[in-house]
């Protein structure tokens, strides 16, 4: 897949960056280097083999139900650049 | 109105919330209604460096919840995320599962026999609530205690075919989620809920049309409301040769219609990739066989019994296994109590209105399965009249007590003694003799009137086939004297 000033300018709206035409222009021709390197690995023989999920074997590890506080909320809070009351204050997105 | 050249095509999503203690992959507190950004910790507010951890409860209820619906459980699922920039999604994605869920078939029995079929069930995490206070335009409040609560999608194939249809089958899942314990079903407070997505074709046509989203849809009625609603609204559309366009509308209850929702387009592009974070899902053959030893007898199946077992209609078997709770009362006043039909009657009349008006559960109700299969024993040994067994019930269900001590205390027990019924027929046509001339004369329908006066004169505890028969008999054998 080629990735033009266009293409990239669409994945950083998708990633709410701002770019301008310069920066485009530049992430295009790294993003398409990147992508290169990748193409090498399509001449590899995969008929038969499974995608490759994870790093590890087995199952993901599953813990018990059990509930444990945690004091982060106020953290979180007393840190946020905004805040009303116990909610985080943030601009609006829609509505 | 005419019939419609369109055939209906309607697909739902509902999100279920699992009854668990704690959220899918933190051990933050999975609880509705406390204090805003309270239950929340590294993990669930996607603070860098933190790692999720899998819930085995989670997993457990969402095995269950997939059994219940007949589904086939996947040995290997992958956990995937879902990108897309929202305040209520602290990461910035979501864990969902994507090409490979949990769970692929499956289906919910309608109470006309048919099916509506499954396309899969996923586990994913719950995001934040967003509250858009008026007067505070440019800003939304986030709370993050929703975040991170461990849900199961349910996605049906294209094949519900009208409002109708989509209501019976959410009334169905809903059943089937509860016996089964997975989730307390709860809309109010956002554990179970639905999206909808519909389109038109012209009838006998197999492609599918442009379909619309419907969003915002807070109970079962809703969902019917709505898409009737866009039903109408797409048909129009169609008949005046415009076209429907793809989008998401959010339907206002109070003004019942929908409108489009402003958000930007590309927020679709949501770039699935398995979950970095996460190895697959293995479930083990043998966990799957435990959890389906443990499940209860289903809501059809419990329906079918019920009216083989005790032989009640089918509509009384349906409402009185709508829940688990109210079908075990139901077989606990049975397995003391011979007429099942009566008390099939009495429950699903009287007991339900009780419990609705007092807003609670068969199993919290003041009146136990044994009391009421002793008042009802009352009523068939004729102890006390139907009419007289709901006063009794009244007073048992405010007061407490004992059946027959309450019949006793309230001189409710029925008069059936015939030399007590006779002196009461005998009082009565003294007292209404004009009325007596009538019948006498031909007047048949004055009899009414005469049963009507000697049940009053008894305080309503006459046993009206002795009292219709006595009375019958004392006024024949007036006409037979006169004759002589
Ligand atoms: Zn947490």
């Amino acid at each position: 897949m080629d990735i033009d000033k266009d293409e990239a300018k669409r994945i950083a709206e998708l990633a709410r960056l701002g770019l301008d035409d310069d920066d485009a222009k530049r992430l295009a021709e790294e993003m398409a280097a990147i992508l290169e390197c990748f193409r090498a690995l399509r001449e590899a023989d995969v008929e038969g083999v499974l995608p490759w999920i994870a790093p590890v074997a087995g199952s993901a590890p599953e813990r018990p139900d059990i509930v444990e506080k945690s004091r982060a909320g106020k953290n979180a809070l007393d840190g946020a650049p905004d805040r009303a009351g116990r909610h985080f204050r943030v601009p609006r997105v829609i509505g | 109105m005419a019939e419609s050249p369109f055939d209906i095509v309607i697909g739902l999503e509902v999100h279920a919330r699992l009854l668990t203690e704690s959220k899918i992959f933190c051990p933050c507190a999975n609880r509705f209604g406390e204090e805003p950004n309270s239950l929340v910790c590294p993990v669930c507010l996607g603070m860098p460096g933190v790692l999720p951890v899998l819930n085995h409860r989670a997993v457990d209820l969402a095995v269950r919840a997939a059994l219940a619906l007949d589904g086939r459980i996947r040995p290997v699922s992958v956990f995937a995320r879902k990108n897309y920039f929202y305040p209520d999604l602290p990461k910035g994605y979501q864990i969902s599962q994507f090409d490979r869920p949990f769970c692929e078939g499956g289906a919910v029995p309608l109470p006309d026999g048919s099916k509506i079929e499954l396309i899969r069930i996923h586990l994913e995490e719950d995001a934040g609530k967003l509250l858009h206070p008026e007067g505070d335009d440019g800003h939304s409040l986030v709370d993050l205690n929703r975040c991170g609560d461990p849900l199961i999608e349910i996605v049906t194939a294209p094949v519900i075919t009208s409002p109708e249809e989509a209501y019976l089958f959410l009334v169905g899942l809903k059943e089937i989620l509860l016996y089964a314990g997975v989730s307390d079903c709860n809309m109010e407070e956002g554990s179970l809920r639905c999206d909808a997505n519909l389109s038109l074709r012209p009838r006998g046509e197999t492609k599918l049309g442009t379909k619309t989203e419907l969003k915002n849809l807070n109970s079962f009625s809703a969902v019917r409301a709505a898409l009737r609603w866009e039903a109408t609204r797409q048909e129009r559309t169609l008949l005046d040769g415009k076209k429907v366009n793809h989008e998401t509308l959010l339907w206002n209850a109070e003004t019942k219609e929908a409108s489009p929702m402003r958000t930007k387009e590309e927020a679709h592009d949501y770039r699935y990739f398995p979950e970095p974070d996460l190895p697959p899902l293995v479930i083990d053959p043998s966990r799957i066989d435990s959890i389906r030893a443990t499940l209860p007898e289903l809501p059809g199946p419990k329906r079918e019994r019920f009216m083989k077992e005790y032989g009640v209609r089918r509509y009384d078997a349906e409402v009185l296994t709508s829940s688990a709770e109210l079908a075990d009362y139901y077989e606990k006043v049975a397995a003391r109590f011979p007429d099942r039909a009566l008390a099939a009657a009495f429950l699903t009349g009287t007991f339900l209105r009780y419990l609705s008006e007092d807003d609670t559960a068969p199993g919290l109700a003041p009146v136990g399965p044994g009391a009421l299969a002793r008042l009802l024993s009352l009523v068939r040994d004729e102890t006390i009249s139907l009419s007289a067994a709901k006063k009794v019930f009244d007073v048992l269900w405010k007061e407490g007590g004992e059946p027959a001590e309450v019949v006793d205390r309230l001189a409710l027990r029925q008069i059936s003694d015939e030399g007590e019924v006779e002196k009461l027929v005998v009082s009565v046509i003294d007292e209404n003799a004009p009325q007596v001339e009538q019948f006498l004369g031909g007047k048949e329908k004055v009899f009414g009137f005469l049963v009507g006066a000697a049940m009053k004169k008894s305080g309503g505890r006459a046993n009206p086939s002795v009292l219709g028969e006595a009375l019958r008999a004392a006024l024949e054998k007036r006409r037979g004297g006169r004759r002589a």
